[in-house]
């Protein structure tokens, strides 16, 4: 009994709160229906860049400001644009589609002070339909940030509503390069340059400024790798080469067998090994670091056996010679040999520097943010090559000085070697060029 | 066992695989003494040379150096080199170094002078030989027996017991060959002890104590360079001479 009171009073209370809520419901969706007039849809910006999908701002644009009418006759549109924005060449256009029917409206707009008006000759009395209003040219604050469009409605019976604000649109701010690439959009010769294909495909003056700065941060970090890697691998392969020379079989046996194993498989390989498999036995590297190390692994074989060509190529008479003044083997390497391998070697360790710093390209495959890896994306977003050149421009940069270096270097070398080969007629047969490099 | 020997080899052979290059050498050098080893190429006088420092090790016979015996095991090498002065036919100074460099390194390295002990010594060696004006050049910017003279000056910074000269002056330019011939023979009159290897008739007549002969690994004659040069009592010998001459 006490139960049946219960649950029929729980119902009745259940369906009174249900019928205020909905006569509420009612007549606030109705008091919006009025308040609003228009519904705002759609706020964008068109990308003013060649590179990318960004607006910047102080470079022309074009506004798209969209809104769904809600039956009440709206008979002016007052819209006030983005604080900052420059209009002084503005058209606006304004187009009112039902469905997909566009309606023939005749409206009176102008643009002043910051606003945007736009009277109907005839009110909007229909709901649904979709009012588009574009802005072209604008400017946009060149600061850039986020910015929305606000405004507000004239109905048929003067009453002024105020419409919901738009979704913000994000303007990055107009940074030197911007204003080049910016300037370069409007030049003649660019268009006229960039009207042939293949100049436009490989080296397009906006992409050529833009990826420049873009791959900044990527030579940094491909230079990083380099400086760190090849310092690094400078005393590993001082250490296999010794081994390698020395008297210990096994010590001999295992440099030789890493020097053989690193020197005869691909880079790429290694790379994929170190970054693919150490994360699987639960070991994780910072990427960078991951990188410094695999280059300089790499790098430590050749160097080894650059060193140990060079240590051979020493005559044998130096080694008596020392041996004979009472030097034990470290005495003799250390005050004799080395310094005199030293500078045969420099020719090639330097060109063992250019293939290790043209090496760091491949660990754009494992993420690493390398040259290689920045303009490998901006090509897929522009599907233009020209950041590919201009990353080939930032190797040629380090390497073109560094080969010249080399040449400079052998030219020495061989001036400076003459009269030593010319008294020491009994090489010992062994020259650096052993230790040249066949192609990775 | 102690006498007046520096070096004392019995019965010493050496092969390299087959070749069979000391076929079991006698020799004994006397503090003071000058023996000039002659014979032609390859009968094994570089080797016999080159076993009295051990830059090759002999295959059996043995070696005394000072009453020590350096064929034994355990011997301390580079220990044993200190005091023994090698005069190579290449030079073999270090390319990188100066002359006074060159001369200095052994002396700071293993002897453990100081920096300016080492310096003053190179110095009056460098001197010694007649090159108190190039102490600062490179060997490169030197001639051959401005080279030959530096690695003299250089061995005898050591303070050597014994200096061997293999072939000193073979690699020279003949109007070179005498300012390095001078130097060895005023280092023999100043009572050092020597051993070369030289095909300077002249020089082995005059300045040896002793002149040994060598053939096919054998010594074959040996005695005072007058009987050895005016009687020699071997064919080969008097073959070799006769071609020299
Ligand atoms: N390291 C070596 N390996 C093989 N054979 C050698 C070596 N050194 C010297 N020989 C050979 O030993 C022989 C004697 O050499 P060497 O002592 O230099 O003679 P010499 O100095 O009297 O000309 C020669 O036939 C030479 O070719
Ligand atoms: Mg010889």
């Amino acid at each position: 009994m006490t139960r049946y009171t219960r649950s029929t009073l729980a119902t009745r209370l259940f369906q009174k709160a249900l019928a205020i809520m909905l006569v509420l419901f009612a007549v606030i969706s109705f008091c919006n229906q009025n308040a609003y007039g228009l519904e705002v849809q759609k706020f964008s910006a068109r990308p003013n860049q060649t590179s990318g999908s960004t607006v910047v701002g102080g470079v022309p644009t074009r506004l798209t400001w969209e809104a769904t009418t809600d039956g009440s006759a709206v008979k002016e549109i007052e819209l006030t644009l983005p604080e900052g924005s420059k209009t002084d060449d503005a058209k606006l256009s304004v187009s009112v589609l039902d469905g997909l029917e566009r309606l023939e409206t005749e409206s009176n707009s102008s643009i002043a002070d910051g606003k945007a008006n736009i009277n109907f000759a005839k009110p909007l009395e229909k709901e649904g339909l979709l009012v588009r209003v574009q802005i072209e040219p604008i400017s946009l604050d060149a600061q850039g940030g986020s910015y929305t469009m606000k405004g507000q409605a004239r109905l048929a019976d003067s009453s002024v509503v105020e419409l919901n604000e738009s979704p913000a649109i994000v303007v990055e701010a107009n940074s030197p390069v911007q204003s080049i690439v910016s300037w370069l959009d409007n030049q003649e010769w660019v268009a006229a340059w960039n009207s042939n294909k293949f100049l436009n495909t490989f080296f397009k003056p906006q992409l050529i400024v833009s990826s420049a700065v873009d791959l900044f941060n990527g030579w940094l970090m491909a230079l990083g790798l380099v400086a760190l890697g090849f310092p690094l691998a400078i005393p590993l392969g001082l250490a296999f080469a010794f081994l390698r020379m020395g008297g210990i079989k096994i010590a001999k046996f295992l440099a030789g067998l890493y020097i053989n194993i690193i020197r005869g498989t691909p880079l790429f390989l290694q790379v994929y090994i170190a970054f693919f498999g150490l994360p699987l036995l639960g070991i994780t590297i910072n990427n960078f670091l991951l990188g410094v190390l695999i280059l300089a692994m790499n790098s430590s074989a050749y160097l080894a056996e650059i060193f140990r060509a060079g240590i051979q190529s020493i005559n044998k008479g130096q080694f008596e010679a020392a041996a004979s003044l009472g030097m034990n083997k470290a005495q003799s390497m250390f005050y004799v040999i080395i310094p005199q391998t030293i500078k045969r070697v420099i020719p090639t360790m330097t060109s063992e520097f250019i293939l290790l710093y043209k090496d760091t390209s491949l660990l754009s495959s494992v993420g690493v943010m390398e040259l290689m890896m920045f303009s490998k994306n901006i090509t897929a977003t522009t599907g233009n090559i020209t950041p590919y050149i201009v990353a080939a421009g930032y190797y040629l940069l380090v390497t073109t000085p560094m080969i010249k270096l080399v040449s400079t270097l052998e030219r020495k070398l061989d001036d400076s070697a003459r009269p030593e080969i010319k008294v020491e007629a009994e090489t010992s047969g062994h020259s650096l060029s052993a230790a040249n490099h066949e192609s990775r | 066992m102690a006498n007046n020997a520096v070096v004392r080899i019995e019965n010493l052979k050496k092969s390299y695989g087959k070749l069979k290059v000391l076929n079991g050498v006698d020799l004994e050098i006397d503090k003071g003494e000058v023996v000039v080893i002659l014979g032609p190429s390859g009968s094994g006088k570089s080797t016999l040379l080159r076993c009295v420092n051990l830059l090759e090790e002999p295959d059996s016979g043995k070696i005394f150096f000072r009453d020590q015996e350096i064929t034994a095991k355990g011997v301390n090498v580079s220990k044993l080199r200190e005091h023994i002065g090698m005069v190579f036919q290449h030079f073999n100074l270090f390319p990188h170094l100066s002359a006074l460099g060159n001369v200095m390194l052994a002396q700071e390295k293993v002897l453990k002078r100081s920096k300016e002990e080492a310096r003053q010594i190179a110095l009056k060696q460098l001197e010694l030989v007649g090159l108190a004006d190039r102490v600062d050049h490179k060997p490169s910017q030197l001639s051959g027996g401005q080279q030959q003279r530096v690695a003299i000056a250089r061995a005898l910074a050591m303070d050597p017991y014994v200096m061997l000269f293999d072939e000193a002056t073979s690699a020279l330019d003949p109007e070179l060959v005498r300012g390095v011939l001078d130097v060895m023979r005023k280092l023999a009159e100043e009572g050092m002890t020597m051993i070369v290897v030289t095909h300077e008739m002249k020089f082995a007549r005059e300045v040896a104590d002793r002149v040994v002969f060598m053939d096919g690994g054998y010594i074959i004659e040996e005695g005072k360079p007058e009987e050895v040069f005016e009687h020699p009592k071997h064919e080969r010998t008097k073959e070799f001479l006769g071609n020299i001459s």
